[in-house]
């Protein structure tokens, strides 16, 4: 086990490597730029911005040319370039193979890194990119320090509301899931199972604005939005009950998938010989659902909540926006629609490494539930 | 062969009663067996026991009117001159009712549901009902297409890497990890823009998310049938991988499998109303129920009836595929059949 | 089953029905004044930054006009510029050299005196091509403005402003600019501190870090939660604000914006266009609450002129003809838009507007058949683009269903994510695509301008060298009286020709609670809040209907 968390924990690297490779070409490739915006700016300012966040360089060119000046016969300097074949190399009077001209392009200077000059000094510096956790600064919110200070201003309430839903969906879904299940086809399983699809069709999109207009516009019971999360502190009373709803909202999805999915493994437990073994071992119901049934019953539950958690965590789109607050969805609403590429890079990297770390533990959680499942 | 050392939990065989005789641990599928010699088949057995089961019934006699009506419906609603990306052969039949899904009407603005117009009219005038039984067709050809797709895909691929294991079932988990974390958003954009507005195209979109849970719910679940006997058993008697995999192992995941694939129809609907809004899917003015849903939300305390209709119709055509889809999975259910 | 469901619909519809009454009332939510001079607004998105030279947003110009004075300001009411730290000023006689007179009691937050040579500074700085401004284009009208931001000229002192002592400011124009001042109060020609730039850097914005001149200083800033303003009691005019603190709420989502407005967690729907969701336009029409102004900016659809059929001027009419656009305006729209015939909005004193034909379907039929579609006949299938709103599908599905009943001609739509259809319009790929323009200053240049040159926002890749040369003589002519009399003429031969579809005339839709006072609807939906007050004795009895419409 241990050998195996450690070769799972070294993927890591390599997987991050070919996401964020597939997302900036996948992103680049999409139509637009980063500061395009309702009034359209003329082509002269439009290149100054790409030039001052890099974007006039290509998107990936590798360069095994070389560059080398000449002079007409008026005296100018002229640019040309030309291939630099293995062999005799005559410009420089070296013996030589292919030489690397380098890469100047975006992908390069993003990923691995860039030297850049200092503005007083002109001495060179080395400047990491993401290779070395720098995502560069973020061209939407252009005053924050970097893209992962605006990560870290979402993260904290997006984690929070994502742990309160998910909690939520499981402290409801999984006694819901087992008491339909064991009592199948009676009315408390077509009500619970009733609901749960009433649930599921019912997007959060007109769920959140509901509960607002009941419990909020019209009982006067929650807030209709998150008011000053930063100065009541993450846990305080105050800003639980600004959780409520959004986290309600959130989590009613999420629960009818688990009671669902929880009532069918549980009713092909029960099934099973072993639970039969157990009864007839005289063992009380509650101990065979809850110490034996459940065990197995959970795996595909497991299954589903791990990439579920991990996109909770990540921020949710639609009721951040619903519920006006800042979170990670937000942000990354922000990213794609403005063409931020660093943001999106960035909160792409936060949301792979979270759903990585998530199924490795789904599938550590895997063995110590069933103890047939082996990784050899 | 491994035996695991818990005796209590994975001592016992999972489809094979006690003292069944060799033979049918031998064959995996004991049961597989009896029913060729009785002549029934796996379906027919199934198909019998469904049946019985009133309220599966009725879900499939509900999900069956509504596919009947949006099918019907949207034959003879559809306007004939709006020959939009070869929708045109939906189009033109009757006139069974006065109103078209894209006629505007200026006069008759948000009108609540009356004689004329059993459903009321949206924000420019239009006839509700004919709105969402055209929007039926497409929700539902979505909803049920893509979920095939994530069906067939999913259960292929999980079921693959979680028996074969090793280096195998890493690399195609991680590559499914893949998948998962790039941003879906600039996925669509990119094909919308490579191959613009088509039907294909949004069928590639959805399925190509859709399958990524099932297939880690499949596979979590041979994970835990590889390694039992009866898998040992059709091992021993020489069956090639591909029917362990599909004829032994499949048919025990089918109870969790069955309750997802029910479970994406909802987000496969909703999920067309998203990329709806990146301009992929249908063009307006054709109506989806998921893009009704959204533009009914807006208004809802004002004019309730443009939420609540398609809504409704979206409840009720999930609520009667999960009650048909429960149904399916008892009938299925290789333990049930000897009860 | 079914009783299942209604179960749970019945309790929801209840509530609706419930929340239907509570809508009732002469006023929309709770109206109490809240005791205090703390003001909270929605203002629709969080700003990209705080920086005048960084940024083109509307979300940011709430915020920077109370935060950073220029040499003038927005009159609450009109929109037109009025004295600020400049007390007073003249041109030459053909615009082309401008003087500013500033005040000499103007400073800076950390007590600096605040002078021309700080305008010198910013302004460079907005011309400089490595500051990068989005709003660059606004000093293209100051002499070498454009040559510098397009880095033909190095030396950035070149431009056309200078420091004649600490009090007076020189502006030389590229050319004769007539409008130039109206584009004063613009907050790209802000006054930004420059030793705090150069100590900062890009976090001189920072809450602990900015140095500002204007009323209000900022005081918090968390992104996507709140910007909070506090007022500056050294300002020169502090003495005239009453607002102690202002909060900004960035609500992007209309409905959410409403609910808040609703619950009075805001005061006011700040931002300007249409804060608040078509939907609910009619149920809020009565509420004194509710506020409709018209604004100065324009819907249109441009047509593709590059591509058949649309190259053909008279399709290109039949299709302006057949538009009922009075109906759109009231029967969809309904929120005191009015239907645009002309280009340039009205509001502009002195334009005689040229006269165009209105809603004339005949004549449309006439026109197509004279281009040789009789009803419609063998005319190619037309696509509509626009990026995904609510209101631009609904208004493209009712143009759609018009010219398909007028015209009998095959249309379809066809809706993009906002950057890919910016892509699909500057690129003309399309038959017709939605537009807009809206203002940055008062004056009908700022419409006009677009179809002087191949460039950006002329959509519809229409040039006419006659229109040209009419606006390069009108806006080189001193006499306002001529020059207006020249664009029109201008603006006739545009709408001759109809590369664009003038729609109708924005109008931006407000909720303001009753006791907020000195906060107007005007044309540029500029609110200053140093004329802004709460008014904490304001009952609903007292009420007299203020005049803000």
């Amino acid at each position: 086990m241990f050998t195996f968390v450690v070769k799972r924990l070294l993927q890591i690297i390599p997987l991050l490597v070919i996401i964020m490779t597939l997302t900036f070409f996948v992103m680049r490739l999409a139509p637009g730029n980063p500061f395009a915006n309702e009034k359209q700016l003329t082509e002269v300012v439009q290149h100054n911005l790409n030039r001052r966040f890099g974007l006039d360089r290509p998107m990936f060119y590798v360069s095994l040319k070389e560059s080398y000046t000449t002079l007409r016969p008026d005296g100018t300097e002229q640019w040309q370039t030309r291939w630099i074949f293995p062999g005799w190399n005559t410009s420089t009077g070296t013996f030589g193979f292919f030489r690397w001209n380098g890469f100047d392009n975006q992908y390069n200077n993003y990923f691995i890194g860039r030297s850049v000059a200092d503005d007083e000094t002109g001495a060179r510096m080395w400047e990491w990119g993401v290779v070395g956790g720098n995502f560069g600064p973020s061209t939407r919110f252009t005053d924050a320090r970097s893209v992962a200070e605006v990560i870290w201003t979402g993260l904290p309430l997006s984690f929070c509301l994502g742990l309160l839903a998910y909690l939520l969906a499981l402290v409801l879904g999984i006694p819901i899931g087992i008491v339909a299940a064991y009592r199948q086809n009676s009315l408390v399983d077509y009500a619970s199972m009733g609901s749960a699809v009433f649930g599921l069709s019912v997007p959060a999109l007109v769920l959140g604005p509901i509960l607002i207009l009941v419990l909020s516009l019209t009982l006067y019971i929650f807030p209709p939005a998150l008011m000053e999360w930063w100065d009541l502190g993450p846990f305080s009373v105050p800003n639980i009950r600004f959780l409520v709803l959004p986290a309600v909202t959130l989590s009613a999805v999420y629960t009818a998938y688990i009671a669902r999915l929880m009532r069918a493994a549980m009713l092909e437990t029960l099934r099973t010989d072993y639970v039969r073994t157990a009864r007839a071992k005289g063992l009380t119901e509650r101990a065979v659902v809850l110490r034996h049934a459940l065990r197995s019953a959970l795996l595909p539950v497991v299954s589903f909540t791990g990439p579920a958690l991990a996109f909770l965590l990540a921020g949710t789109i639609v009721v951040e926006r619903i519920f006006a607050l800042g979170g990670l969805g937000q942000f990354f609403l922000q990213s794609a629609t403005n063409r931020d590429y660093t943001l999106t890079l960035g909160i792409v990297f936060f949301v792979s490494v979270v759903l990585i770390v998530m199924n490795l533990l789904v599938d550590i959680a895997y063995a110590f539930i069933d103890p047939r499942i082996k990784y050899d | 062969m491994a035996r695991p050392d818990d005796f209590d939990i994975a001592n016992e065989h999972h489809v094979t009663p006690e003292g069944a005789g060799i033979d049918e641990v031998l064959t995996g599928h004991a049961t597989t067996e009896a029913d060729l010699v009785k002549g029934s088949s796996l379906w027919r057995d199934a198909w019998r026991r469904l049946r019985k089961n009133r309220v599966a019934m009725m879900g499939g006699f509900i999900t069956l009117v509504v596919v009947a009506i949006s099918l019907v419906g949207s034959i003879g609603l559809l306007h004939d001159w709006t020959g939009a990306h070869g929708y045109e052969r939906l189009a033109r039949l009757s006139d069974i009712l006065p109103y078209t899904f894209d006629k505007t009407s200026l006069e008759e603005t948000n009108l609540s549901p009356s004689i004329h117009h059993w459903l009321g009219t949206d924000v420019l005038g239009r006839d509700l009902l004919v709105r969402i039984i055209v929007g039926g067709t497409i929700s539902l050809t979505v909803g049920l297409v893509a979920t095939a797709v994530s069906f067939v895909i999913g259960v292929a691929y999980g079921a693959i890497a979680g028996y074969l294991g090793g280096r195998t079932d890493q690399v195609m988990m991680r590559i499914v990890d893949i998948i998962y974390s790039l941003p879906y958003i600039f996925v669509v954009i990119v094909l919308v823009s490579i191959f613009e507005r088509n039907f294909l195209v949004l069928f590639a979109a959805i399925g190509a998310v859709s399958w990524l849970t099932m297939a880690r719910i499949v596979r979590g679940q041979v994970l835990s049938l590889r390694n039992q006997e009866f898998v040992e058993a059709a091992r021993c008697v020489g069956a090639s991988r591909f029917s362990i995999i599909f004829r032994h192992i499949v048919p025990n995941t089918l109870g969790p499998v069955i309750v997802y694939t029910t479970l994406t129809v909802p987000s496969v609907m909703l999920q067309e109303a998203f990329l709806s809004f990146l301009g992929l899917g249908v063009p307006p003015p054709f109506s989806s129920w998921g893009t009704l849903v959204n533009e009914g939300v807006g208004p809802m305390a004002i004019y309730p009836w443009q939420l609540i209709f398609p809504a409704l119709m979206l409840a009720v055509t999930l609520l009667s595929l999960n009650f048909l889809g429960d149904g399916l999975r008892d009938a299925l259910d290789p333990q049930m059949r000897k009860e | 089953m079914n009783r299942q469901v209604g179960r749970i619909a019945l309790p929801v519809l209840a509530a609706l029905a419930f929340q239907a009454c509570v809508t009732a009332g002469a006023y929309f939510g709770a109206t109490s004044p809240p005791g205090d001079q703390i003001l909270y607004i929605s203002n629709q998105s969080e700003p990209r930054s705080l920086d005048p030279h960084k940024t083109a947003g509307v979300p940011e110009s709430a915020i920077m006009l109370n935060l950073y004075d220029c040499l003038t300001t927005y009159d609450p009411k009109t929109s037109e510029p009025i004295p600020c730290i400049a007390t007073s000023w003249e041109s030459n006689a053909d615009a082309s050299v401008w003087t500013f007179h500033l005040r000499s009691d103007a400073t800076w937050t950390d007590g600096r005196p605040l002078t021309a040579d700080d305008f010198v500074y910013s302004w460079r700085r907005l011309a400089d091509p490595a500051t990068a401004s989005p709003y660059a284009n606004l000093i293209y009208y100051v002499k070498n403005g454009e040559a510098i931001n397009d880095s033909k000229l190095d030396d950035i002192t070149q431009l056309g402003v200078r420091a004649i002592d600490a009090h007076t400011l020189e502006v030389t124009m590229e050319r004769p600019t007539a409008f130039f001042l109206a584009m004063t109060p613009h907050y790209a020609f802000a006054a930004v501190p420059q030793w705090a730039i150069e100590a900062w850097g890009d976090q001189w914005v920072t809450p602990e870090h900015n140095v500002s001149s204007g009323p209000y200083r900022l005081v918090k800033r968390v992104p996507y939660d709140r910007i909070v303003l506090e007022k500056w009691n050294g300002h020169w005019d502090a003495a005239r604000c009453v607002i102690t603190r202002a909060v900004y709420l960035p609500v992007e989502d209309q409905n959410t914006a409403v609910n808040l407005y609703k619950a009075k967690e805001v005061y006011v729907l700040a931002g300007g266009g249409q804060s608040v969701p078509t939907s609910f336009v009619k149920a809020l029409r009565g509420k004194k609450d509710f506020h409709i102004n018209a604004e100065y900016g324009t819907y249109y659809y441009s047509l593709n002129v590059r591509r058949p059929p649309l190259n053909d001027a008279r399709v290109r009419r039949a299709l302006a003809l057949s538009i009922d656009k009075k109906e759109i305006c009231e029967k969809y729209l309904g929120a005191g838009q009015i239907p645009a015939y002309d280009f340039v909005p009205p509001g502009t004193p002195g334009y005689p507007y040229p006269d165009v034909p209105k809603y004339d379907p005949d004549l449309a039929r006439k026109l197509l058949a004279e281009a040789g579609y009789p009803n419609g006949a063998g005319f190619p299938k037309i696509e509509i683009f626009f990026n995904t709103l609510e209101s631009h599908r609904q208004l493209a599905e009712l143009i759609q269903s018009m010219w398909k009943e007028q015209l009998n001609i095959p249309v379809e739509l066809n809706n993009q994510e906002w950057q890919v259809f910016q892509a699909t319009r500057e690129q003309r790929r399309f038959d017709v695509a939605r537009d807009g323009w809206i203002a940055d200053y008062l004056d009908p240049n700022t419409f006009l301008d677009l179809f002087q040159a191949d460039t950006f926002g002329n959509h519809s890749g229409w040039l006419n060298p006659k229109y040209t040369a009419l606006m390069e003589k009108a806006n080189s002519d001193p006499d306002p009286q001529r020059r207006l009399a020249m664009l029109a003429q201008a603006e006739a031969i545009l709408l001759d020709d109809m590369p664009i579809i003038p729609i109708y005339y924005y109008a931006s839709v407000g909720l303001k609670k009753p006791f907020l006072d000195g906060w107007y609807f005007n044309p540029l939906d500029q609110h200053p809040l140093k004329f802004v007050s709460i008014n904490n004795d304001w009952r609903p009895d007292q009420d007299t209907g203020e005049s803000v419409h």
